[in-house]
């Protein structure tokens, strides 16, 4: 019997957005979990909300949360920066690496999102600017 | 389009309904199920909040109260509401705290997509 084991989702997303020119300026401030302590700006994490693995055999549907934390007073590169990385995600499609496939073959089974959440952050002193964005995609293991 | 009007198209004939959604809308059955899509929503998302990790006093214990009362609003736009003003913290989690997104769980699990109206904050 061979077992199918899935894939790190956040690891591959991951590595995937480090490889992203357009994503320069974040360099490899991709951050899981908590952000540091003083973590230098633009920054971005990546949250797994949810995850099925049942969409079809091998393949698993995740839900994932992209934060993207801007300089204070940079809404507008802010924003930007979180349309160039949903605009990533979306080219995901098909990415194959060593380990994972990211999304599916066409954009029936792609990267679906929902309209992007966004305020000041004023967790932040002073307040910044950040945008949420919930992306669906579907990995399988390569 | 007056709804009286046939239109054929291939041998087929329908009368248009232009009140449809409205009708849709205002059905007792799609209100129930509706109603019922919402609570299996809620009840879901009640088990992703979290709770019992905070210290006293933390900005996290103080909304665990309010949070936790999520309710429903009968009808046609059946509604999961959070109660209080913090809920977007537990949501979308915080630079040192992780999103639990209870609402987003329990949309998913219960079949249906997160689909916010965009435009400022959710």
């Amino acid at each position: 019997m061979t077992l199918v084991v899935m894939p790190d989702t956040i690891t591959a997303v991951r590595s995937y957005l480090l490889t992203v020119d357009e994503l320069a300026e974040v360099g490899n401030r991709i951050y899981y979990g908590a952000l540091p302590a003083e973590p230098i700006f633009p920054a971005v994490r990546i949250s797994e909300i949810d995850s099925t693995e049942d969409v079809r055999p091998a393949w698993g549907r995740t839900l994932l949360q992209v934060d993207v934390w801007h300089s204070d007073g940079r809404f507008r590169d802010c924003r930007g920066l979180a349309a160039t990385l949903a605009a990533a995600l979306v080219a995901s499609t098909n990415t194959v690496a060593d380990g994972y496939v990211l999304g599916g073959p066409d954009n029936v089974t792609g990267v679906s999102f929902a309209p992007f959440a966004n305020g000041w952050d004023d967790t932040w002193k002073p307040p910044r600017p950040r945008y949420v964005v919930t992306a669906g995609l579907l990995i399988r293991p390569n | 389009m007056p709804r009286s009007r046939t239109v054929r198209v291939g041998g087929f004939q329908w009368t248009p309904n232009p009140d449809f959604a409205d009708d849709h809308k205002n059905d007792p059955k799609f209100q129930n199920f509706s109603f019922r899509l919402a609570s299996s929503a809620a009840r879901i998302a009640r088990t992703h909040v979290p709770s019992g990790f905070m210290q006293k006093g933390s900005l996290q214990a103080r909304l665990q109260g309010r949070r936790a009362t999520t309710k429903l609003n009968a009808g046609a736009n059946a509604q999961v509401v959070f109660q209080g003003s913090g809920w977007h913290l537990i949501e979308f989690g915080t630079p040192t705290t992780p999103p639990h997104a209870p609402l987003r769980k329990g949309i998913e699990a219960a079949g249906m997509r997160y689909q916010p109206r965009g435009g400022g904050e959710e």
